[in-house]
């Protein structure tokens, strides 16, 4: 969301979020960069009312401007969109790594999100997701920029970025990265707070094994920890293949057949990632609730 | 690399005695003996135990073998199985240049010691005798089952000459690649088309099929997989893996070029110039389906010499 919005900032808490991503580059018009620069700090605050991890988004032109500005005790991830090379990580990461030391930060703290959206930066990928230590996660570019840069629409009916996920996704494995990204549903409409389309893709990320969405519309994250998170049910299938197959190795054996699905080592080692991650999706949960209550009486008792 | 016809690739568990008995009677082009993800740590002795005689067996019934091994078990596994009338291993787990030339350097010690070279093709009569030539090293078939295997899969396919195949396995691969709405699997498009074209550029043979979503790969029923064997085939494949001996017949029959295909490519070729790429691709067509009728009829002789 625009940092220079004070509106949107000063809401943010209540969003739900499990992370925010205060922006400094696209939705803040050139006139404006100097005052964002400056709210930094009273974003950080806002969004941790509601216990969101907070992201900075800077400006890939002018990161000599931007990082002093946007690392500060509270902040996650510095974001660098339009990453194109893996020098500017490596740049990156010298004033990060300055910043830290200077405000008393412990080093390592800040991750960098880099995020690839020009076809020299998907061609660079392995160099720009491998430049530094600070990036855990990594994904294929796509989205408006990456469209602009290729010059193709961005809301068709096929997946114009086979090869961009492709390439960031194996990358991401390949480094023991998390993998970003996300699968490909039609949308002609370019709707950016479509709920349904929202909930749909979010579940159909989470079971092609990927754990993170973003948005530009609140009416989206709701849907996107719905779908993010497993329900009920598949916790439930899941701890059950995990017995199956306990009872399995015990015999001896490396596969078998429960209700007409075959469990097999592979298998047993996805219900226990997804048993892992609905708690850890329940502990955040937890997390953010416990905080926007607490605000909330924080404001009540000031009122 | 272009020789063989390796449609169907049966994967079967060594230590499994009745798995192994429907596998000399399956008709598969490839039987792999398996000595990993299918057999239990209790049972890796009894499976490298049975390699030798399993690997005469599928010989005599007209398949070429191949054994897939631990990766993190190698030495041992090797030893149980280079024996004569082994045509190559399937190496899984790879990510790094140096195991590969390790599993290559444990296969050319034991070459050496025990005298084995890889045998002829099924049905020729000829024994390789003369000075051993690179054509008769045991072979090396790839399963890049990691993310980094991937990636670096042209280092790794470099690594040695042995390398004459590879495929996209399972490991971290299947964990990530789960079905979409779309009713593909995760990536899986752009997984199978790099491999394919990393296997061409450097010679050696993409094996895989065009798995769908619903269909449980390696274990899918008749349709899928003859599905995915034509779906394969149209892709760049020649030859897939699967692990039922009922998957046998549709990987051979959807890699064999139908009836109908053979007779429009033989058209084709009529009416095009032979410098026309169409013509080159029907040409290639009809010689693949000659290569394949070749190969069914040599596993016939051999299985009627092994019943009289």
């Amino acid at each position: 969301m625009p940092i220079n919005n004070p509106r949107f900032v000063d809401r943010s808490w209540t969003r739900d979020c499990d992370y925010l991503n205060f922006d400094l580059e696209d939705s803040v018009p050139q006139s404006q960069k100097d005052y964002a620069r400056s709210q930094v700090r009273h974003a950080i605050v806002q969004g941790q009312k509601g216990a969101a991890e907070i992201n900075i988004r800077i400006n890939c032109a002018y990161p000599d401007a931007d990082v002093p500005a946007a690392v500060w005790p509270g902040v996650k991830q510095i974001n660098f969109p339009k990453a194109e090379t893996g020098a500017q990580i490596r740049h990156l990461d010298a004033l990060i790594t300055e910043l830290e030391r200077v405000r008393g930060i412990r080093s390592g703290t800040v991750r960098i999100g880099a995020t690839v959206e020009t076809t020299l930066g998907v061609a660079n990928s392995y160099e720009i997701a491998s430049a530094s230590p600070r990036i855990d996660a990594f994904g294929g570019g796509t989205g408006y920029d990456m469209s602009m840069d290729m010059g193709i629409e961005m809301f068709v009916g096929f997946d114009q970025f086979v090869y961009n996920r492709g390439e960031g996704e194996l990358i991401a494995l390949a480094l023991g990265l998390e993998r970003e990204g996300g699968v490909f549903m039609s949308d002609t409409t370019g709707n950016v707070g479509n709920a349904e389309l929202s909930i749909k893709r979010a579940e159909a990320s989470r079971k092609a094994g990927l754990r993170t969405g973003g948005g530009l519309h609140p009416n989206v994250v709701a849907p996107q920890n719905l779908g993010l998170t497993p329900t009920v049910n598949e916790v439930e299938d899941a701890h059950r293949v995990l017995s199956f197959f306990a009872e399995l190795d015990q015999r001896g054996e490396t596969e078998g057949d429960m209700d007409g699905r075959i469990v097999d080592k592979y298998e047993a080692a996805r219900a226990e990632e997804l048993i892992e991650w609905a708690s850890l999706c329940a502990h955040r949960d937890a997390e953010k609730s416990a905080a926007r209550e607490q605000t909330a009486a924080e404001l009540d008792e000031q009122n | 690399m272009r020789g063989s016809v390796r449609r169907s690739w049966l994967i079967v568990p060594a230590h499994d005695n009745d798995r192994l008995a429907e596998a000399a009677s399956s008709s598969a082009d490839v039987v792999v003996l398996d000595l990993q993800d299918t057999v239990h740590d209790s049972s890796k002795h009894v499976a490298r135990d049975n390699i030798r005689d399993a690997i005469s067996d599928m010989r005599d019934a007209g398949s070429e073998v191949f054994v897939r091994v631990d990766i993190e078990l190698i030495y041992a596994d090797l030893v149980a199985s280079v024996w004569r009338g082994l045509t190559g291993i399937v190496l899984p787990g790879v990510t790094n240049v140096e195991q590969v030339m390790d599993a290559a350097s444990i296969l050319t010690d034991l070459e050496s010691q025990r005298g084995v070279v890889k045998p002829p093709p099924v049905g020729d009569v000829r024994e390789a005798d003369d000075p051993r030539g690179p054509e008769q090293a045991l072979e090396i078939h790839l399963s890049l089952d990691t993310g980094r295997g991937n990636w670096d899969a042209q280092q790794l396919l470099k690594a040695s000459n042995r390398v004459k195949s590879i495929s996209l396995g399972r490991a971290d691969l299947v964990m990530d690649l789960r079905g979409e709405p779309s009713g593909d699997l995760h990536q899986m498009e752009y997984l199978m088309q790099r491999l394919i074209v990393i296997a061409n550029a450097l010679n050696v043979e993409p094996v895989g099929a065009w798995w769908r979503a619903t269909s449980r790969g390696l274990v899918a029923g008749y349709d899928d997989t003859l599905q995915a064997a034509i779906d394969g085939r149209m892709a760049g494949f020649r030859g897939g893996l699967c692990m039922r001996t009922r998957q046998v017949k549709p990987m051979n029959t959807g890699y064999t070029p139908s009836a109908d295909e053979v007779s429009h490519a033989e058209e084709v070729i009529t009416t095009e110039p032979t410098y026309s790429p169409i013509s080159g691709i029907a040409s290639d067509l009809i010689a693949w389906s000659e290569e394949c009728q070749n190969r069914d009829r040599s596993k016939s002789i051999v299985t009627a010499q092994r019943n009289q």
